[in-house]
């Protein structure tokens, strides 16, 4: 459905440029849930955006590869297609919903424009709809409109939503917002959802609902989801595959089990040590030693060479290339021969 | 007494009352939050209590609370034999022996202060010491949370989240503590950076035979450095008991939502699906009748949204607040 194949992403900084991502390879399957995990600065959000062609146009430039939606190269598209491309095929949440929703219109309001756009889409005549802006005037949705926006709200578990599309952003709690985000999002209809760490700012027990619905969405609606993550806890709940980066690049791939299973890449096995499991009593945790390197280098090595336990002498020489290391496990690393 | 806890609290109440000149939009009356209601807990020598809810439960307010950073409105706190938190009592030497580590060192950490100058801090504030005595107790901390002597001269931007928490914690050790405070220590971190900082933590804690109070909303981190854990909801504690006993056979239906909402790294198990609770933390200022959790708990009866339950004890210090245990067992 996706795939980016040797995809690299550049950032200008005052420090020269940074590279973001680092010919990435990578592809997401159709009704797949994948989780992109990774420590901050790996390049997950980066990933995200470019899925959904959201790169900043000033500071971001694509240094080589191509990214394209079912055959079709992004960044070929003209910024009508673009448009089209985004919320009908791929929407994206994000992960403070009270800065993306627009504070100053009602969450209905706010949906319905969604709902209308994706009708405009499939036929351009349709005029534009929606609340009358008048000052003063009171605020009405035509009820055909109001009925499909409390079918969204309904989708996304939110409860009483006849009151809720009259309320503004800052009325609603974090874990509701987030859910008021994720029915815009569904309500153009996409096929592939982008999530960009949408439960980081939540409670735990709003984080679990959020994940069990969007869990519930690919399973009944059958959409592709890509979950950008920092927590491999939460990856192993919800994903069915997990794809990990560092610097800029995918060091393993595979099916979610077999990554807590048997993690090939030794960044992998170093992320998994670092989860407290057990108490203090037990034989401690095995941190990850040293710091993510300087991205704005040029390299011609092992990324994670200055941090591995199992460095060679090769790994100072040469970038390793991510190959198959088991049935659909792909890693990426010189421990599995060149 | 010998078997006096370095720190004990009966019925601990923190109200805030909401500004209502502030706001020229609220009407009405003045409102009030009930962040901490009466929360009675202790903290023996040497051990590790974890303090586990989500936002808005009061947990930070608690903390805030014992470190004497805001009087109690109630209560009593006991800190190492005497009653603290008097009004007009000047409480210096509290001070030194209770420290606080908060979690986001960008913000407590002064930004134009050098990393031995924080240190020093409090050791200029609250002690006697001379400056030569001062300097080379920064030095010595400095070395204990494993930061070299080249730190000294850093400004806290030169250095990395872990090495920022890693000074606020060398300023939080500077005068010989006998309890710790770690509000959410390592949330803000990557989790490479989290394990550095656990281990840390634990090392502090058997050399200098600390105690420590950890807020944190995470149930691993949670589990793996405490002895004993209170968990909070809507500013009560609902269930209180050894860390093996609260985690292994939970018993508040709080407590079983919590630890099953919580993400654990195993695909197999995935109990974060399984989860049935609604809806969340209530607000403090107008929080449900009877038993605060009644509105989101699948046990609840009419009794629930009338009487509020009192602790009882489900087994060998561990205790919970529910009528309906029962149904737990």
């Amino acid at each position: 459905m996706l795939e980016l194949k040797g995809f690299s992403v550049r950032y200008r900084t005052a420090r020269g440029e940074v590279r973001a991502l680092e010919s990435v390879d990578l592809k997401i399957n159709e009704k797949e849930f994948v989780a992109l995990v990774g420590e901050s600065g790996c390049g997950k959000t980066t990933l995200g955006l470019a899925s959904i062609g959201l790169l900043p146009p000033r500071s971001a430039r694509i240094a080589s590869g191509a990214i394209s939606y079912k055959g079709v190269d992004l960044a070929k598209l003209s910024p009508n297609q673009m448009k089209n491309y985004r919320g009908s095929e791929v929407a994206m949440i994000f992960q403070e919903p009270l800065t993306s929703l627009n504070p100053l219109r009602r969450i209905g309001e706010q949906i319905a424009e969604a709902i209308v756009l994706r009708i405009q889409k499939r036929d351009p005549s349709t005029p534009t709809r929606g609340a009358p802006r008048v000052p003063g005037m009171r605020w009405k949705l035509p009820p055909d409109l109001k009925k499909e926006v409390e079918t969204m709200l309904t989708l996304v578990r939110i409860p009483d939503p006849a009151h809720i599309i009259d309320r503004y952003p800052f009325e609603l709690s974090g874990g509701m917002r987030q859910r008021a985000m994720i029915a815009m999002a569904l309500s153009q209809q996409p096929e592939l959802l982008v999530a960009d760490e949408p439960t980081t700012a939540l409670d735990v027990t709003t984080q679990a609902q959020v994940l069990r619905l969007m869990k519930e969405i690919k399973d009944k609606l059958g959409t592709t989801i890509m979950l950008v993550t920092h927590d491999l806890a939460v990856a192993s709940q919800v994903a069915d595959r997990v794809v990990v980066m560092y610097a800029g690049q995918v060091v393993e791939d595979a099916d979610v089990r077999e990554i807590f299973s048997n993690p090939k890449h030794p960044y992998t096995q170093g992320l998994l040590a670092c989860i407290p499991t057990g108490t203090r009593d037990g034989k401690g945790l095995t941190p990850i030693k040293g710091t993510i390197p300087d991205l704005t280098l040029k390299r011609e090595l092992c990324q994670f060479q200055p941090r591995c336990p199992y460095a060679m002498e090769i790994c100072s020489r040469k970038e390793p290339k991510l190959k198959e290391v088991g049935k659909d496990h792909r890693a990426a690393c010189f421990l599995y021969g060149e | 007494m010998v078997n006096e806890p370095l720190l004990r609290t009966v019925d601990l109440r923190k109200y805030y009352k909401s500004a209502k000149g502030m706001n020229p939009l609220a009407k009405g009356k003045e409102q009030v939050v009930r962040a901490v209601d009466g929360v009675s807990l202790s903290i023996p020598y040497g051990k590790t209590l974890a303090v586990v809810g989500e936002s808005g439960c009061g947990k930070t307010t608690l903390a805030r609370t014992l470190a004497l950073l805001t009087p109690p409105t109630s209560g009593e706190i006991h800190f190492d034999g005497r009653r603290i938190a008097v009004r007009g009592v000047k409480d210096d030497e509290v001070y030194r022996k209770l420290q606080m580590v908060f979690q986001d060192p960008d913000s407590s950490l002064d930004p134009r202060m050098k990393v031995k100058d924080t240190i020093a801090e409090p050791l200029r504030g609250l002690t006697e010491m001379s400056e030569s005595e001062v300097r080379s107790v920064a030095a010595e901390c400095l070395t204990a949370v494993g930061l070299s002597s080249d730190f000294a001269d850093r400004l806290p931007r030169q250095l990395s989240g872990g090495q920022k928490q890693r000074v606020a914690i060398a300023r939080a050790i500077a005068t010989r503590p006998s309890l710790l405070i770690l509000d959410e220590p390592t949330s803000a971190l990557d989790a490479s950076v989290q394990a550095q900082i656990l281990n840390l933590l634990v090392e502090l804690q058997r050399k200098f035979s600390l105690s420590y109070m950890l807020i944190t909303h995470n149930i691993a981190v949670a589990a793996y450095l405490s002895d004993l854990m209170a968990v909070m909801y809507a500013g009560n504690i609902v269930e209180h008991g050894p860390s093996s006993q609260v985690l292994g056979k939970p018993r508040h239906p709080y407590t079983i939502a919590l630890m099953k909402s919580a993400p654990r790294p195993d695909p197999w198990k995935r109990t974060l699906l399984e989860t049935e609770i609604s809806g969340e933390v209530p607000s403090a200022i107008n929080p449900p009748s009877g038993c605060k959790f009644n509105p989101r708990c699948p046990f609840a009866e009419s009794i629930c949204s009338v009487e509020v339950p009192i602790m009882r004890m489900v087994g060998e210090g561990h205790s919970a607040a529910c009528h309906f245990l029962q149904k737990t067992n």
